[in-house]
């Protein structure tokens, strides 16, 4: 893919550049928010990251200004540590997800990844129906089969295993599933997604021969078909 | 005390303003007096003086200057000259009759000086009235006024001797009154310097009295016990954060310094980079959630507060926790009143919420029940979060909800002992009192709602 970094500090701006040229993506990097808006107004970019706290033009009015001007393209908000008032204040300027300040990269990868992903057309949004493997998932009839037999979901793990799926191939980290699944945006300080998730594989895992998901160390889990 | 200092006090002044209207009292009085004394004597003379005026010019229509004249004659007997004056002089000046000396006749009343009025050798005033009659003579009826006069001239020495009795008692109060207040005033002026100099314990000492001067000190104590607390709270969050931070970090330099003397293979060697990024994580997680609290109790969320239910909120914890609580061997459980909507921030709230239940699964064995409540009770609606586990001394409860702190039992669990704090800041921001109490046996978190 390739991304914009809108960032001023130059330590961070080399920590995401490097990092995300290295899981092959390329990457621009500019440190202001006028050069930010030029660069997404002549490139073609999958996704942008920007950081909210910018000198001259701060992050949102350069994604409200993108907005204003048809500009579609996936961004990610940085933000400061601690910001309460960021991931609200980010979305309602246009913004598609945010990440606080400071970050593992694997978390910054996994959600770019993701954004990119959704932004991509042909992507199955209104698909009635999902599969990976041998694994079938009716989402209207709210059931799962694997190999021919019926899997017992809790509705919270059906939740889960959907957006695993959506994102099949790709890193889904704990927080995105905090995020997306229970809309939980703080950090909880017991093993509330580990539990779930040794929970979910025993039922969609455990009984087969290759496993289906996967667990990548020091970022998350991944839902691949086997080979 | 300087005595341009006790002038320049608000008593002084006041009492100055207060012996003002007192002296304008005491002329009001007296005037009235002076009314209804000396004022209804003179009515009375004047009268005396006109009926017998009147009843000589009766006598002088009836049968002349003669019968004016037996008529003075026989008054001046009955009065033996003393209280009552009569003059009848011709229009020539000739005197016909009475015990007043000529003068010059004018008619009307006037008044003159004779001897012999009220005592003897004492010259009197007299009031009287004349009357030219028809033949050009002329008559003179008069009253001494010595006691109108003397009746007058003490009444005003009263009222004179009064104002200034009245000015000097204003005065010594005045002066009593600003000794009192600028000596209260010097105390609190004392206990504030002591205070400016550091000694931040020191109270202005309060009368009993009750008075205003005792008002303003209880609620200027009340004010500087307020101060004192949150300048403990900074120190100790500063010491907090001080102590709290410098643990990791030490931690964190052992480590490295460790591994570099001692690793020899690069599995070794990241190994101890990944022991080194997960202390980071946990210390940049503490100053996360110290943030995230500081943000939270500048209250600024309050105006994205929006209707939650809180039934709804214990619905989502549980169905998240119940695994958790089982994996650890807790019993979770939840009993929710109807219709339990209270106005805060969903976020927030689904925070608070989710800090209870984790310490209630942090810090009790397994085998404990964990019950989530949210009850009605009048206007506002409870949401508790009680166990029945080893529960928390009575003396350590209330310090649970400060930063950092953390009890002799549960310190080796994980956590950064902030989770209570941010619960503290959640409901503080919803103005929802939060309590600590014994649930015997175990501890009960209770926050209490106000229904919107």
């Amino acid at each position: 893919m390739r991304i914009l970094v809108i960032e001023d500090d130059p330590d961070t701006a080399n920590y995401l550049a490097s990092g995300l040229k290295e899981v092959g993506h390329a990457v621009d990097c500019v440190s202001n928010g006028n050069d930010g808006l030029l660069r997404a107004g002549g490139t073609e970019y999958d996704v942008i990251v920007v950081d909210r706290m910018l000198p001259g033009v701060d992050g949102i009015r350069v994604v409200r200004t993108m907005r204003a001007a048809g500009i579609q393209t996936p961004v990610l908000f940085l933000t400061t540590l601690g910001g309460i008032d960021d991931r609200v204040a980010g979305l309602n300027a246009g913004g598609d997800d945010y990440l606080g300040k400071p970050f593992a990269f694997a978390e910054l990868a996994a959600r770019v990844a993701a954004l990119g992903r959704r932004a991509r057309p042909g992507a199955d949004h209104g698909a009635t129906t999902l599969r990976i493997g041998d694994l079938d998932m009716d989402l209207l009839g709210r059931s799962v089969r694997r190999g021919g037999r019926n899997i017992d979901l809790l509705p919270r793990e059906f939740q889960i295993l959907e957006y695993l799926i959506r994102n099949a191939g790709q890193v889904v980290t704990r927080t995105m599933l905090l995020e997306h699944v229970w809309d939980f945006h703080f950090d909880p300080q017991t093993t509330l997604v580990e539990t779930h998730m040794s929970r979910l594989r025993a039922k969609v895992d455990k009984d087969f021969e290759h496993p289906l998901i996967h667990t990548v160390r020091g970022a998350g889990y991944c839902v691949r078909a086997p080979d | 005390m300087r005595p341009t200092e006790l002038i320049r006090t608000a008593s002084f002044r006041i009492a100055l303003y207060y012996a003002a209207l007192f002296l304008a009292s005491v002329l009001v009085i007296f005037a009235i007096i002076y009314l209804a004394t000396a004022g209804d004597t003179a009515r009375q003379l004047s009268n005396s003086v006109e009926a017998d005026l009147a009843a000589l010019r009766a006598e002088y229509h009836l049968g002349g200057l003669d019968n004016v004249v037996a008529g003075i004659i026989s008054r001046l007997h009955a009065t033996q000259g003393r209280t009552a004056y009569y003059l009848l002089q011709t229009a020539d000046g000739r005197l016909l009759a009475g015990n007043a000396g000529p003068m010059p006749p004018k008619a009307g009343w006037t008044d003159f000086l004779a001897a012999g009025g009220a005592g003897p050798g004492n010259e009197g005033r007299v009031m009287a009235k004349a009357v030219v009659l028809p033949d050009g003579s002329y008559l003179l009826v008069g009253r001494d006024a010595t006691r109108l006069d003397e009746l007058e001239r003490r009444i005003i020495q009263a009222f004179l001797w009064g104002s200034v009795a009245t000015l000097i008692l204003a005065g010594i109060g005045a002066v009593l009154m600003s000794m009192v207040s600028l000596r209260r005033v010097e105390v609190i002026t004392r206990a504030t310097e002591e205070i400016m100099a550091g000694n931040l314990a020191r109270r202005i000492p309060v009368d009993g009295g009750r008075d205003e001067f005792d008002r303003l000190a209880t609620q200027v104590n009340l004010m500087l016990d307020r101060i004192e607390a949150l300048m403990m709270g900074l120190k100790q969050v500063s010491n907090d954060i001080a102590h709290d931070l410098k643990t990791p970090m030490t931690r964190l330099r052992h480590g490295l310094e460790l591994s570099r003397h001692k690793a020899d293979s690069i599995e070794a060697y990241q190994a101890a980079v990944d022991r080194a990024i997960a202390e980071c994580d946990l210390t940049l997680r503490s100053f996360d959630a110290l943030l995230r609290i500081a943000q939270i109790e500048a209250g600024t969320r309050r105006s994205g507060f929006c209707s939650v239910d809180l039934a709804g909120l214990v619905e989502t914890i549980l169905e998240a926790y119940q695994p958790v609580a089982e994996e650890s061997g807790h019993l979770l459980t939840a009993a929710v009143a109807e219709g339990t909507a209270v106005r805060g921030d969903q976020d927030l709230l689904t925070q608070m919420l989710a800090n209870l239940v984790e310490n209630a699964l942090k810090h009790t064995p397994a085998g404990t029940r964990i019950a989530v409540t949210v009850t009605g009770v009048d206007d506002r609606w409870t949401l508790c979060v009680a166990d029945n586990g080893p529960g928390v001394a009575a003396e350590d409860r209330d310090k649970l909800f400060q930063r950092f702190y953390r009890t002799a039992a549960g310190r080796s669990a994980p956590g950064s002992g902030l989770g209570l704090s941010l619960v503290a800041a959640v409901a503080q921001l919803h103005d929802a009192p939060v309590q600590i109490l014994d649930n015997a046996p175990g501890m009960k978190v209770c926050v209490s709602f106000a229904r919107p």
